[in-house]
This record gives C-alpha cells, sequence and structure tokens, in this order.
C-alpha cells in the first residue's frame, strides 16, 4: 500500500496575517487523491445492502417492497467480481436475506443467487435500525481490513429501541464500516439516519418516489465499488498552548468531524476521513486557537499531514504572521469566506424549517430569505432550486421571500436534508 | 572580496566549524554523512533520530526541518533575517527588523578585479513589502546589478563610461526584478513554505536599487576616492565624515510613494546617476529605508549620537566597519525597528582632510 499514498496531496488557503492579539486561525485544507486506475492495488472490499422489510414497505399496494428488491437486484449487478457482499433484511431485528451466513464472493453465480433471494422477501414487522447496523457491523469484520461499505434503506422511524440504544450501536460501528443512509418516501426521520451517516462517515438523503431507488442503490453501489484506499485520516499537529476549535468537512457536504479527533499524542490528532477514491478532492475547513505572538512574529498554527493507513504524507503548512500592517491583516481569503457563509447557509435553513415547524413565519421568512441570497451569492443553484420548493422568491439579492402555503412534505425533507450540501468556489479557469 | 562571490551571505554566528568544514558526522561512528541520509552509510545508525536544535523561542530542542518548533510552533530565524557580510574596509547587514515577517531587503557586495585597487561596487535593494515575491525580486535584482558592474567598470578609465555601466546594470536589475515575477512569489526566498496561501498578491513583485562603484585614486598627494552612485527609488547613499552627512541621492517619491521602481509593473526604472569626488578619510553608507528614516529627527536635522558612533569610532576609512554596520543595525532596531534595515559601509580614503564635491560629467 505504500505508495498509495503518494496519490495525496494537501493544499493549504488561508490569509496568515493576523492582526496584533489575534489568537484564531482559519484555513481551508483542500485535500486531493489522484491514484491512477489500476495503478495501485485495490484494497479489499466489503459491500452490505441494508434493506427494510417491514410491515410499512407493504404499503402503496406493494410498490415500495417491489421497488426496493428491484432496485437492490440492480446494485448487485454492480458489485464487482471478487467484492465480498451481502444482503440483510432489517425489520424489529436484522436477517440474512443473501448468503445464508457470513460474506459471498461476488460472481455470476452468487449475483443471480442473491437476485433470487431478494425477490422472495416479503415486508413483515417492525422497526429497530440499531439492530441492523450491529449486523451490518458483525458481516464487516469478517474481513479486517477491507474497505466496508453499507447502503441503508429505510421507510420509517426506528420504533423498537429507544434513541439511547440506537447511538449505543452507532458507537458501537464507528471505525468498521462506512454507512449511506437512505429514506424512503416521508415516514422516516432525519435525525435519526443524519447521526448514523456522521457517525459512519457516509451521506443521509431523501428518496421521495419508490421509483426514484433504482437509480440511487446503483449509484450509491457503483460510487463504493470506486473506492481504492481505506483508512484514511487528517493528521493535526498544533503548538503547545493551542486548541482546535472545529475540523469540519466542508465541501462536497458539510460535516463537523471535531467530536471524531482520536489523539495521537499532546499535540496531535487523527480525524477520521475514511475511504477515498483514486481521484477525489475534498475541503476541509480548520479553525485553531493560538498562543498570541508578536508583531513581526511567525508561528506554525497547524501541520496538516493525511495518514494513510498509517503512513504519514508530508505534511502541509498553516502559519500565523501577526502585523500591524492592516493591509496584509484585513485581507479575507476567499476560500474561508465561502466555505463559512455555505455553513451559514446550511444553519438558515434549519433555523428557517424549524421556525416553519413551529408556527414562526416571521423568523422563518428571515432566516429563508437570508438562505435564498447566500445560496444565490455564493452559485449554489441545487439549494436555491430545493428553497424554492418552500419559498416563493421576490428577490434573490435581497433574500426578499415569502413562504409557501402549500408545500410538499417531501420538498421540506429535501430541502432540510441536502441544506449541508455545498457548492466548492468558483476556481479560475483551468485551475 | 571576490569578484564573483556570489553565495548568498549567511548568519553571523553558524558555530564553530569542525575540521575547518561543516560536514555532519554521525554521532556513532563520527563518519561524515550523505546530506539527508536517514542511515549512516559507515555504521547503519539511524540519523532520523539525530538531536534537534533549540528553539530560538521556547528553548526546546524540537526545530523540525521544516524550520518550525515542533512544540510551540516558533519560525525560527533563518539567513536572510540577518545577512552579514564583510571584507577588508567594506562590510554589510541586512536586518528583518522588529515589525516585518520577512527580509525584503538584500545587498550586493563586489570588487571588479581581484587586485586591492579594483572599483568597489555595492548594491542595495529594498523590496516594496506590499507585493508578495518581492523578497525574490531584491535579491535578484542586488545580483545583477552587482555582477554586470563587476564584469564590466574594471578597465572604464572614463567617467562617462562608468556612468554607462550603472545604467546597464540597473537595466540587468530591472529584467532580473521581472523575472522574478515569472517565477512566482515563493520563488526565492520561500523554498521552505510550499503554500499556496499566498492567494494575497497584491500587485507584481517590485525593489528600489542604490548601486555606488568606487574607485580609489591613490596616487595624488591627499588620498581621493570617486564615486558613482546611480538609484532608482528611496534607498540612499551617504558620505559620512567629520560629523557631517552629505546625501549624494534624491528620493524618487512623491507624497510618500514611489515614483520609480524595479520590477514587471514599473512605468520608470531609469536610474539618476550622479558622480563625486570624495578627498580625505570618510564613510561611503548605503541603506534602504529602514535606516534613514531614523537618521534624521523631525526638524531634519541629523542623529547626533549615531553621527558620533561613525566618526568618534577612530579614523574614519580604517577597517572593520562590520562593528560600525551592526550597530547602525541596532540604532534602527532601537528606534522601532519598523521596516527591514539594510545597511553597506566602505571606508575611503586614509589622510587628513575630507571634502565632497559633486563632478559634473561629460
Ligand atoms: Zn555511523
Ligand atoms: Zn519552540
Amino acid at each position: 500500500m505504500a505508495d498509495v499514498g503518494s496519490g495525496f496531496e494537501a493544499e493549504v488557503y488561508q490569509n496568515e496575517f493576523l492582526p496584533a492579539g489575534a489568537e484564531i486561525v482559519d484555513a481551508v485544507v483542500t485535500v486531493r487523491s489522484h491514484v491512477a486506475a489500476g495503478g495501485a492495488q485495490r484494497a479489499d472490499a466489503v459491500e452490505m445492502i441494508v434493506i427494510d422489510t417491514s410491515g410499512s414497505m407493504s404499503e402503496e399496494g406493494g410498490r415500495k417492497m417491489r421497488a426496493a428488491i428491484e432496485a437492490t437486484q440492480a446494485a448487485v449487478d454492480t458489485i464487482d467480481d471478487g467484492c465480498h457482499f451481502a444482503i440483510v433484511g432489517g425489520s424489529a431485528g436484522a436477517y440474512m436475506i443473501y448468503p445464508n451466513e457470513g460474506l459471498a464472493v461476488a460472481s455470476d453465480r452468487t449475483r443471480n443467487e442473491a437476485k433470487r433471494a431478494v425477490a422472495r422477501v416479503r415486508p413483515k414487522g417492525g422497526t429497530a435500525i440499531g439492530s441492523w447496523l450491529r449486523a451490518a457491523a458483525y458481516l464487516a469484520a469478517l474481513r479486517p481490513g477491507a474497505i466496508a461499505h453499507a447502503l441503508l434503506l429505510t421507510d420509517g422511524k426506528n420504533q423498537h429501541e429507544t434513541p439511547e440504544e440506537l447511538d449505543r450501536q452507532i458507537a458501537e460501528c464507528i471505525g468498521r464500516f462506512q454507512c449511506d443512509a437512505r429514506g424512503l418516501g416521508v415516514d422516516w426521520d432525519i435525525g435519526e439516519l443524519r447521526r448514523v451517516a456522521s457517525a459512519l462517515l457516509g451521506t443521509v438523503d431523501i428518496i421521495p418516489r419508490p421509483e426514484d431507488m433504482h437509480d440511487e442503490f446503483t449509484a450509491l453501489t457503483r460510487q463504493a465499488m470506486g473506492k481504492q484506499i481505506g483508512s484514511v485520516a487528517l493528521r493535526l499537529w498544533t503548538p503547545k498552548g493551542s486548541s482546535c476549535e472545529f475540523v469540519k468537512q466542508v465541501a462536497p457536504t458539510l460535516e463537523n468531524l471535531t467530536a471524531l479527533a482520536q489523539p495521537v499524542d499532546a499535540l496531535t490528532s487523527d480525524y477520521p476521513l475514511g475511504a477515498w477514491a483514486g481521484d477525489e478532492e475534498r475541503d476541509y475547513h480548520l479553525r485553531i486557537r493560538i498562543p498570541v505572538g508578536n508583531v513581526g512574529d511567525e508561528r506554525l498554527a497547524a501541520r496538516v499531514m493525511l495518514s494513510i493507513d498509517g503512513v504519514d504524507q508530508p505534511p502541509a503548512l498553516v502559519r500565523a504572521i501577526w502585523t500591524d500592517d492592516e493591509r496584509l491583516s484585513t485581507r479575507i481569503n476567499r476560500e474561508v469566506a465561502h466555505y463559512t457563509g455555505q455553513a451559514e447557509l446550511a444553519d438558515a435553513i434549519a433555523q428557517g424549517l424549524a421556525a416553519r415547524e413551529a408556527g414562526d413565519a416571521e423568523s422563518a421568512t428571515i432566516k429563508l430569505g437570508r438562505a435564498v441570497q447566500l445560496a444565490h451569492e455564493s452559485g449554489n443553484d441545487d439549494t436555491v432550486r430545493l428553497l424554492q420548493k418552500v419559498v416563493d422568491v421576490d428577490d434573490a439579492e435581497s433574500g426578499t421571500v415569502r413562504l409557501k402555503r402549500q408545500v410538499e412534505r417531501s420538498d421540506e425533507m429535501a430541502l432540510d436534508v441536502r441544506s449541508t450540501r455545498t457548492v466548492r468556489i468558483n476556481k479560475p479557469a483551468g485551475g | 572580496m571576490s569578484a564573483t562571490d556570489n553565495e548568498s551571505p549567511n548568519g553571523a554566528d553558524s558555530g564553530d566549524p569542525v575540521d575547518g568544514s561543516d560536514v555532519e558526522r554521525c554521532p556513532s561512528c563520527g563518519e561524515a554523512t550523505i546530506a539527508g541520509a536517514n542511515w549512516c552509510e559507515a555504521c547503519g545508525h539511524d540519523l532520523s533520530r539525530r538531536p534537534l536544535p533549540d528553539c530560538a523561542a521556547c528553548g526546546e530542542p524540537q526545530v523540525g526541518t521544516d524550520g518550525y518548533c515542533q512544540v510551540c510552533g516558533h519560525r525560527q530565524p533563518v539567513g536572510r533575517d540577518h545577512a552579514v557580510e564583510s571584507h577588508g574596509p567594506v562590510a554589510a547587514v541586512s536586518d528583518r527588523g522588529l515589525r516585518r515577517h520577512q527580509n525584503e531587503d538584500a545587498f550586493a557586495l563586489g570588487r571588479a578585479s581581484d587586485g586591492e585597487s579594483g572599483p568597489v561596487v555595492m548594491v542595495v535593494c529594498d523590496g516594496v513589502s506590499t507585493t508578495t515575491g518581492s523578497a525574490a525580486a531584491s535579491v535578484a535584482a542586488a545580483d545583477a546589478a552587482r555582477d554586470h558592474l563587476v564584469s564590466t567598470v574594471d578597465g572604464v578609465s572614463t567617467p562617462d563610461g562608468i556612468e554607462q555601466a550603472i545604467r546597464n546594470a540597473v537595466m540587468a536589475a530591472q529584467a532580473a526584478a521581472t523575472d522574478a515575477a515569472r517565477v512566482g512569489p515563493d520563488g526565492g526566498d520561500h523554498s521552505d513554505r510550499s503554500n499556496p496561501a499566498s492567494s494575497l498578491q497584491a500587485g507584481l513583485p517590485s525593489t528600489t536599487l542604490v548601486a555606488t562603484v568606487t574607485l580609489a585614486a591613490d596616487d595624488g598627494p591627499v588620498p581621493t576616492s570617486q564615486v558613482w552612485v546611480g538609484w532608482v527609488g528611496d534607498s540612499r547613499a551617504y558620505v559620512v565624515a567629520d560629523g557631517e552627512t552629505t546625501l549624494l541621492t534624491a528620493d524618487h517619491q512623491l507624497a510618500g510613494a514611489l515614483t520609480r521602481w524595479l520590477g514587471a509593473d514599473s512605468e520608470n526604472s531609469t536610474p539618476d546617476v550622479r558622480h563625486h569626488e570624495v578627498v580625505g578619510p570618510a564613510w561611503l553608507l548605503v541603506c534602504s529605508d529602514g535606516l534613514w528614516r531614523y537618521l534624521h529627527s523631525a526638524t531634519g536635522e541629523p542623529a547626533h549620537e549615531l553621527l558620533d558612533r561613525l566618526t568618534a569610532d577612530g579614523a574614519a576609512g580604517r577597517d572593520g566597519g562590520l562593528n560600525l554596520v551592526e550597530e547602525l543595525i541596532r540604532f534602527a532596531n532601537d528606534h522601532g525597528g519598523h521596516d527591514n534595515v539594510t545597511v553597506a559601509l566602505f571606508g575611503l580614503n586614509q589622510g587628513a582632510v575630507t571634502t565632497v564635491e559633486e563632478r559634473q560629467d561629460g
């Protein structure tokens, strides 16, 4: 695996100049992987498809279950030869759909057997997502060191477990596999799936209609098959006396990683970044509080290293230079400002939807108006479109909006769950 | 002083070289090691664990290879923070000062022939700190001007010839400063900073320049020197003798803004060139504004304490100018050290009577 790491690089964007007395250093770090296809030995992979087979899946005349079966079959067809895989059914407990136990090795024969097995599934029973996760953790542990990924589908809220039980199960799974969680329809709980996906370094999204499942399952499985490098960590050194205010992934989505820190030594912590494809690019926003220096001093605020399967890459440097030259210290770094704006956008949507839910139309209008303004300014067109299903936009530039009277529940949920999707800053052409 | 001495000046105390060389030796077997090697070729000792230097700020022996302390993060002083060069009667120091994070000043010294009597060349450049890459531009310009002068002024006997050599040297410096812009903001000085964080570029690298060429005429009854000075911008040359300073240059600036400079975006990089005859012992002082802004008090009078230091230290013109240069640097830093400060000093003529006279050539 040694030269897999050489395909990673980190770049720092910041204004390193601070006014006298300042102690906060902000930086955006772009991490890029570029491993040529087939150039690196791909790690062992485990793909798990965990589908809700609870009684509610029989609603709509069985349309939901039929679509889920068909989507799972399409996903199975996407699994590469040699990859270990399993299909797990979830209701009040978890059970194996295919194979009968353990993991299968993907081939034409096993894929066909799996497709036949999933076609026989009949919906029944309740929903206990924690038990589904426990089954996935058990399966992932059968291939230590493999890149393990689960696609988890539910159409309902967690019923047969307390929130504490679910959180305990999630905690047990951290670091064992990554999980993309999907909610079908509008009767599931965004908070529950968001907790699963955040802790397990995956994404959460709504699948509004059963017929959308096919494409979503295929895309997620294909994406999982593209991961070549497992166990990447952002290793952060900060000087003595400093504290890390936050480490956030800011592109492609907002994810606060601060709480996932694992101390390496007194000054160094690892933040897990999960598995990477050979040509990915993600941005991170760091904020460090460091001891103040004198004007003219230069201090390193952070060394940012990528640790690939435990091997450190050369560091990128975040610096702090104290100056009394205001022309330098007042310069705004574009990247930091952009992602600060994207975080504010996500907050404005969350607060606006919460106010709307609470019947506070005035606050909701102000917050969602601000969201429209920020999304418009930053070129986040997808978010503008999602907002337009919840508010009528009179003037995007000033953020003048009116709340819609009739809003589809799925549109509201889509806005909520996708509020953390960011756009990258407009880079100069060719960049 | 070698005419081709092109090595960048390094810090004053780099420690006592062992065996007259600074080859690193294996701490286990004493054999010379290969630079950058992690293992001793002779005994296999793990050199990556060699003791690290002490941090200038916190004292921990933890300075990493990237130049930053691995405990407190302090950037360690590097050569250019306090660059020193001294050759007989010529000495120069360039210092970061107290309030700037890096040194964008530069100097270059040279003698046009190996003999003791060849023309002496001194160049000082002051990189404009609002533009990234100016640290590289000032070094490039100073070296280019010096290199051009040492290779052309020897044997030139006419004042016009020397004036033309200075004009050509400034053209070479202008080309070098422009090239520094192409190399990029971190092209020269910042090899330790592979950081694209300088998305802060506020303009193209630019620099001032002042260059002197001094010819000693020691065959007359009184030791006399012919001094040519060419400049672009607000770096200056003075002659100091008998408690008097004579300014040889006139700043290219208007209301605090430079009207001429070197660099890719310069609209006027033409030097003014003047020729002076200095009779008797004197110091030729070439400096950046980091020094001269403190030389004059609010009333415009030269600071007496400074002149006293320059002249009371014994006969002007004798060897040992480096101590005076260091005192001048301290003087600037004691008065705030707001800017980088660079001073080059050349002791002219031994003798009794000093006169400075501008010569109208041609
Ligand atoms: Zn050895
Ligand atoms: Zn230190």
